[in-house]
């Protein structure tokens, strides 16, 4: 597997509380991540699973407490130069609040697009015009500000934002989670379009599993700041290992009602990511939890479908339960 | 009218508002009045046939007549004359007086709110300092050290009003950091000045604007003050403040001298607040 | 089933227009004791609005227009003022637990003030019927969470005790405004499962409002799709969710992604829902509509009971037209 953008150990701490005696709060704890160049990588997880900070981490705004990010075999930390800034560009969940509200699309446009010089300052209009044709937008939205633009409107300005600058890697998070579900379709299949055509790779992070199953090639579900499985979305939803991936799956409402007690449903609430847990992290609300879970934190484990848990759900597949045994 | 509170003015503004609105009525009423000032300033004391610091002994407190509409005051000078003529210095002086602790409250409160750390720590702390004297005592002090007059009212004025400025900036500015657009702006590579001119003080310019209309009302309150006092505007410039105090004695008599530079002030305070007023719902809508 | 609620011509009315603006209605309700109707949509469909008009709760600018409210009252349905059935014969839950916890009393303290002024028993009794009360909605340890400020609970956890207030008031009928919109998924479905289990096991009525289709295809039995203010299609969940007729309806389920499907593209519906200032005339639908014809731009459907099944109703006129 290639791993042409490679998340290594990452972590992220936040003093919280401040005073005389800050809590530390564990955003992220020693995530590692390898994504394909041309692949949708997905991440799921509940809120306060760290999904947000490793998209901000990405995108430089920040800054891990350990680990670092890899891009083509060359660190990518907080200082990034212009032309490394331009490699990597973020859709934001909020249309409402991810636009400038005093600056009409077309002056946001030309302001990037001559700071980067993109194109020749004559070409810019042009440009600001072929990236409204792209995002499916009508021209006429250039000179409009983002107050008289409806939600699905803006998404698509906040998507034209991010194109404008040629990434090579889109980080969308939660793109659609403030839209109605007609026009998240279209900004959905605008999004799919986009990737297939410029060959870009994306980040998608979302709490939708029925989205990322969509849009995602290879996918990581996340838990208090840990990465508790990964690997091809097709293989993590028809099979998956970890009690939590399991009980999300389950819980997503469906169309086709499920038989009843198919599924266990998870008890109590997410810890506090201010408590310190020893061991494993889920072992508080997981039906399988055992004596090992409270003592042993497990390592994320296995070939292309990986999890981390002493107690991995059989797969139709073998899995190496290294972790379990290995002790 | 406007009150120290003003320091703590709203930071509430709606993230995303509709262009293209028309401005309140009230607004536009209090600028009808505001337009109505600048033209008797302007035109005005060119029209009356008097010089208003002419004095002439034998014609003084005289009753309103047909020559001399609103009467003349204690040296004989045209009343009407010597009130249009004082819209020239008030208005300008309030509103210099108010416009550079503008620039430069506005300039160290986004530097304060959009950086933090230490320019914060050292804008804030000069603010507080500012803020420990009382605002009168203070400005009397200054101007005493810098002698009467119009620039130095404007001077001992940009020292203390900057505060109001720096500190309703300075909370507009660390709202706005935290906004998705700020952080789409860092992830395009801009760097930190630009993102502040161009995506954060934009931004923050209404609810400013609107303190700047209070403060000028402020201001000229501020002035007449001192120059009731007698340390702002010298005579025999006419002044609306000082010729409140120099038709005192004649209360009785003449009320008018001292009531008719009185309701100047005051419709012209009203006025702008009425614009500052709109200008807040309308940025609101 | 016994009838509890039944409102006819429920209208939202704009309080201040020239002319009569109306972002909802005429709309017809019904509710059974025990039985939930999920009412789904779009925002700006005025679903929310609809499930406030029946408290008369509508935010400043809208009132409720004409149309009877009737509730079931020893055996019979009496028309009733929507003001007085507040925390009494109907109780609310929103997408916000916060806004209806008092931040200023304990969460104990806050049913127990329901309970005594439902029952007039002591404080004492109260405490322990407050305890109880949580307990039934599934708060771990009551006894100690009973002492804890709003503040202290997660969103779920305040939804839970949201619901207890609820049940304090031996309410009939609750209302539910996106109860889970804010709440991540396995905490919606502990709520979901709550609220199901008052439903059955206790004859509660709900009526569930949310925009995602997949949740009101677990929990309603019956429901409503709403589209600019009028219902476009009701009838048995199960029915609309495997027969849809109404082109809109049809639209939304082409939309939505399913998470038991990897392929195929989604649908988007073109256009945007009008305002209400500016709904077409005619079908409201039909600008966005792929079957619209003349007639569609000119009068207005009726909600109409379709020929196959009886139960369902549809406003369109292409009812049957296309398979």
């Amino acid at each position: 597997m290639s791993n042409w953008l490679s998340v290594q150990n990452l972590s992220v701490d936040f003093m919280v509380g401040g005073g005389l005696a800050p809590a530390v709060l564990r955003a992220l704890r020693s995530v590692s991540i390898d994504i394909e160049k041309g692949t949708v990588f997905g991440i799921v997880g509940e809120s306060g699973c760290g999904k947000s900070t490793l998209a901000r981490v990405l995108s430089g705004l920040t800054a891990p407490t350990d680990g670092q990010v890899l891009l083509d075999g060359k660190p990518l930390g907080m200082d990034r130069d212009k032309a490394q800034r331009r490699r990597i560009q973020m859709v934001f969940q909020d249309p409402g609040s991810s636009l400038n509200p005093a600056m009409s699309v077309c002056r946001m446009l030309s302001q990037l697009l001559s700071f980067h010089q993109i194109v020749p300052r004559d070409q810019i209009e042009a440009r600001c015009r072929a990236l409204m044709a792209q995002v499916n937008m009508p021209v006429d939205a250039l000179d409009k500000k983002p107050g008289s633009l409806s939600g699905g409107q803006r998404q698509r300005i906040a998507i034209a934002r991010a194109l404008a600058l040629e990434p090579e890697i889109l980080i969308a998070d939660e793109p659609t989670a403030a839209l109605d579900v007609s026009v998240q379709a279209s900004v959905l299949n605008l999004l799919s379009d986009l990737i297939r055509d410029l060959g870009m790779t994306m980040i998608f992070i979302s709490h939708d599993m029925a989205v990322v199953r969509r849009v995602c090639d290879r996918m990581a579900v996340m838990y208090l700041g840990q990465i508790v499985e990964t690997g091809p979305t097709g293989a993590v939803f028809e099979d998956p290992r970890h009690p939590y991936t399991n009980a999300l799956m389950a819980a997503v409402p469906r169309l086709v009602p499920r038989a009843a007690g198919d599924y266990q449903m998870l008890k109590s609430e997410q810890p506090s990511p201010l408590a310190r847990i020893e061991g494993c992290t889920f072992r508080g609300r997981c039906p399988k939890a055992g004596p090992v879970c409270a003592t042993l934190a497990p390592v994320l484990d296995g070939g292309a479908h990986r999890v981390s848990c002493h107690f991995p759900r059989a797969g139709t597949n073998p899995v190496t339960e290294g972790s379990s045994h290995g002790h | 009218m406007t009150d120290q509170s003003g320091f703590t003015a709203p930071t509430e503004a709606p993230a995303v508002r509709a262009p293209r609105k028309r401005l309140p009525g009230k607004a536009r009423f209090g600028l009808a009045i505001i337009g109505l000032y600048f033209l008797a300033g302007i035109f005005g004391p060119m029209l009356l046939p008097f010089d208003p610091d002419a004095a002439n002994i034998l014609q003084r407190l005289r009753p309103p007549s047909a020559q001399h509409w609103l009467g003349t005051d204690q040296l004989g000078r045209d009343f009407l004359a010597r009130l249009l003529y004082a819209i020239r210095i008030d208005l300008p002086v309030a509103f210099l007086a108010a416009f550079f602790p503008m620039l430069i409250g506005t300039a160290l409160g986004a530097v304060a709110g959009f950086f933090g750390r230490i320019p914060d720590i050292v804008v804030s702390r000069s603010a507080d300092i500012v803020q420990a004297f009382p605002v009168y005592v203070f400005l009397l002090v200054l101007v005493f050290a810098l002698g009467s007059g119009a620039t130095s009212f404007i001077l001992a004025a940009t020292v203390i009003a900057w505060v109001g400025y720096a500190r309703l900036v300075r909370g507009e500015v660390m709202r706005l950091r935290e906004m998705e657009f700020v952080a789409a702006a860092r992830v395009s590579g801009l760097p930190p000045l630009r993102i502040l001119a161009t995506h954060v003080l934009p931004n923050a310019l209404p609810q400013t604007l609107i303190y700047f209309m209070s403060d000028i009302v402020m201001m000229v309150l501020v002035l007449s003050s001192l120059s009731f006092l007698g340390v702002g505007i010298q005579p025999p410039t006419a002044e609306w403040g000082r010729m409140i105090a120099e038709g005192q004695p004649f209360l009785r008599s003449q009320w008018i001298l001292s009531v008719a530079p009185g309701l100047m002030l005051m419709v012209f305070g009203i006025a702008l607040s009425l614009v500052a007023d709109g200008l807040d719902e309308w940025s609101r809508k | 089933m016994t009838r509890i609620l039944e409102i006819a011509d429920l209208r939202v009315d704009l309080s201040r227009a020239e002319r009569r603006v109306s972002p909802v209605g005429p709309v017809d309700l019904w509710l059974d004791a025990g039985e939930c109707l999920g009412i789904v949509g779009e925002s700006g469909s005025g679903k929310s609005l609809t499930l406030k008009a029946i408290l008369d709760l509508l935010p400043d600018g809208l009132t409720r227009g004409t149309g009877t409210q009737k509730i079931a009252q020893g055996g019979r349905l009496v028309p009733t003022d929507p003001r007085s059935l507040r925390g009494a014969k109907i109780s609310m839950i929103s997408q916000e637990p916060a806004a209806a916890l008092d931040p200023l009393m304990r969460i104990g303290d806050l049913i127990g003030e329901i309970v005594r002024h439902h029952s007039g028993c002591s404080w004492a009794e109260a405490r322990l019927r407050a305890v109880d009360l949580l307990r039934r909605v599934g708060v771990p340890d009551p006894e100690t969470r009973a002492r804890f400020w709003p503040h202290e609970l997660s969103g779920g956890l305040k939804q839970r005790v949201v619901i207890s207030m609820a049940l304090a008031c031996q309410s009939d009928m609750l209302l539910c405004d996106e109860p889970t919109t804010a709440l991540d998924v396995t905490i919606q479905a502990q709520i979901v499962d709550l609220l199901r289990d008052l439903q059955v096991n206790d004859g509660l009525g709900l009526i569930f409002v949310t925009h995602d289709l997949a949740l009101i295809r677990q929990i309603a039995d019956r429901i409503c799709i709403m589209y600019a203010g009028l219902i476009v299609e009701t009838g048995p969940s199960s029915e609309i969710f495997s027969n849809p007729q109404h082109p809109y309806t049809r639209a939304l389920l082409a939309a939505l992604p399913d998470i038991e499907q990897s392929e195929g593209r989604l649908v988007p519906i073109e256009g945007t829902p009008p305002a209400p200032t500016a709904f077409p005339q005619g079908c409201r639908f039909g600008p966005r509509c792929p079957r619209a014809s003349d007639v569609c731009r000119q009068t207005a459907p009726a909600l109409l009971a379709t020929e196959d099944a009886q139960d369902v109703k549809v406003a369109c006129h292409h009812t049957g037209d296309v398979t």
